[in-house]
């Protein structure tokens, strides 16, 4: 499972505010959370720019090492 | 995110109100291949016993088919959610107002494309001073009509989520 829900409520953004923030659908950022979807790597960017973190810090699972 | 006149053309047609991102993309892609493919195969199926069997009435069955893809794929993006209209309560005012809007553009749109045919018809047929204006009348009262009833059927499509959502 992804860290994005996580870093998302720790800058206290909805999904709604976040999605606007990356133009994307507040669909799409629940779909990530939910790891329904897996985001392209410019999206990922994207997430990781708008919470202020890096791509291993959001997406890096440790099992599949 | 930069449109192409595809994209537009796309959203417009199928009522897509969620913004057009990659994951919508890749919705309306998934369901316009399945539905492409599969039109393909009952089309070349139905157009050649039509040339080989010499039965005409094939070829309304093959515009119904052409017909029922265009539904289904409309329903399929429906039900995959990309036309729900989403927004907070503070916002609902404004996204009411948004929709008045695409009504009005959806009605211009319609005007236009059916009187316009329609006038061109009449044109082409010899006969435009024949009761044109009251068939363009009828396009605009039809368009008028179309449009409210969008209003309506998006309005419903309207759900409110929380703030913190």
């Amino acid at each position: 499972m992804n860290r994005v829900r996580q870093y998302r409520q720790q800058h206290g953004l909805s999904q709604m505010a976040l999605a606007e923030k990356i133009d994307v659908a507040r669909q799409t950022i629940n779909l990530i959370e939910n790891d329904k979807y897996n985001p392209s790597l410019d999206l990922c960017r994207k997430l990781a720019h708008a919470l202020h973190t890096d791509l291993n810090t959001l997406f890096w699972e440790e099992d599949s090492k | 995110m930069n449109l192409s006149w595809l994209d537009r053309f796309v959203i417009f047609w199928y009522g897509i109100k969620q913004p057009y991102d990659e994951h919508a993309r890749a919705v309306v892609g998934r369901i316009s291949t399945g539905a492409l493919l599969i039109v393909v195969m009952v089309e070349f199926c139905i157009l050649m016993a039509e040339a080989i069997l010499n039965l005409h009435w094939l070829n309304s069955v093959a515009l119904i088919v052409l017909f029922v893809a265009i539904i289904w794929v409309g329903l399929a993006i429906k039900d995959a959610g990309l036309t729900q209209i989403e927004t907070t309560a503070f916002n609902y005012h404004r996204t009411l107002n948004r929709l008045k809007w695409d009504s009005v553009r959806y009605a211009m749109v319609f005007i236009i494309a059916f009187a316009g045919t329609m006038v061109l018809t009449s044109l082409s047929s010899g006969s435009l001073q024949h009761a044109w204006s009251v068939k363009v009348l009828l396009m605009v009262l039809l368009g008028i009509v179309c449009g409210i009833g969008t209003y309506f059927q998006d309005k419903k499509n309207i759900r409110i989520i929380p703030e913190d959502e």
